[in-house]
């Protein structure tokens, strides 16, 4: 995925990750909160772990 | 690194030894499967979590978003992964897909040689997030219209139709054993998905990667079958239909390259 793409996916997904992050402290679940809280850094690192598959 | 023993074709074995050339950069199939499952188990233990005291009419946004995965399953597969696009984003889609990993696995050798081809079948760990950031919306209105019991079963059917997908595709590519030859449905798929990776009938049939009841609701399944016939058909061969392609109906948008001649992106 190009990075012109895969740039803003990450942007969104950390927002949605904080957006997350605040909704279940407002249902006070404290326990999916700290899931989201693992979860959003741990989707954008999946976004970038492995490099484009590209011709050498 | 390849199958020791195999009848695949020279070109398919050229084209595989091709794509893990060009390949650059590292890579750990079992990785990926790690980081796949682990985003998947922890997003449905957020959305069940959250569900509360669910009433026997909301459990039905379950069969229904189901049946709704199945459907956007087969169309994607039929109109966006096998027909080349303009669009840049489905153009990709169908590179991945017809190109390499139709060229990769044919219905003569299916079989992963080791982790690192893993790659050409599972999506790019951004497909997770992709299909889960589309589910939201439609968590969010079903929430709001049916109450957030509603939208957290939609969300957490969504993400379970992923995972469902993927590990039956990677069923689809590993070697025989006890479990794919007989778990029900698994068994099923197997042969379903050989069969379209023939070239002559890749664009037409055997659509669905997970349960193949649209491929049956829309006559896209190469068997002539109920709809239980053909979920819990197996490996069998007896219902085959006998209309079928006997060639190849791969597309080439004009002035491009034979579909073989494709190097991997």
């Amino acid at each position: 995925m190009p990075f012109r793409v895969k740039f803003p996916l990450t942007c969104i997904v950390a927002l949605v990750a904080l957006a997350g992050w605040f909704y279940m402290g407002w249902l006070g679940q404290t326990g999916p909160q700290w899931a989201v809280a693992f979860l959003g850094p741990f989707m954008v690192f999946a976004l970038w772990v492995f490099p484009e598959v590209a011709r050498k | 690194m390849e199958l020791a023993s195999s009848d695949m074709s020279d070109r398919q074995r050229k084209y595989r030894e091709t794509y893990r050339q060009r390949v650059t950069g590292w890579y750990n199939g079992w990785l990926h499967i790690a980081i796949i499952y682990i985003i998947g188990v922890t997003a449905l233990y957020i959305y069940i979590a959250n569900l509360s005291n669910v009433t026997p009419l909301q459990w039905l946004i379950v069969p229904v978003t189901f049946l709704f995965c199945n459907f956007f399953e087969w169309w994607l597969h039929r109109f966006a992964m096998h027909r080349p696009s303009q669009n840049p984003v489905f153009r990709a889609v169908y590179n991945r897909h017809t190109l390499m990993h139709h060229q990769f696995f044919t219905e003569k050798e299916m079989r992963f040689a080791d982790h690192l081809d893993y790659r050409v079948t599972f999506f790019p760990p951004f497909a997770l997030a992709t299909f889960t950031l589309m589910s939201i919306p439609g968590a969010l209105v079903s929430g709001w219209l049916f109450g957030a019991n509603v939208g957290w079963l939609f969300i957490a059917t969504t993400t379970s139709t992923y995972l469902t997908y993927e590990f039956m595709h990677y069923c689809c590519h590993v070697n025989e054993n006890a479990f794919v030859r007989w778990m029900p449905f698994v068994n099923t798929l197997r042969r379903h998905h050989t069969a379209h990776h023939a070239q002559s009938i890749m664009m037409e049939r055997n659509m669905n990667l997970t349960f193949p009841i649209m491929d049956w609701a829309f006559g896209t399944s190469d068997l002539n079958r109920g709809l239980l016939g053909t979920l819990f058909n197996g490996y069998g061969t007896k219902h085959l239909k006998t209309d079928m392609r006997k060639t190849s109906r791969t597309p080439r948008p004009r002035g491009s390259k034979p579909a073989g001649m494709q190097p991997a992106e």
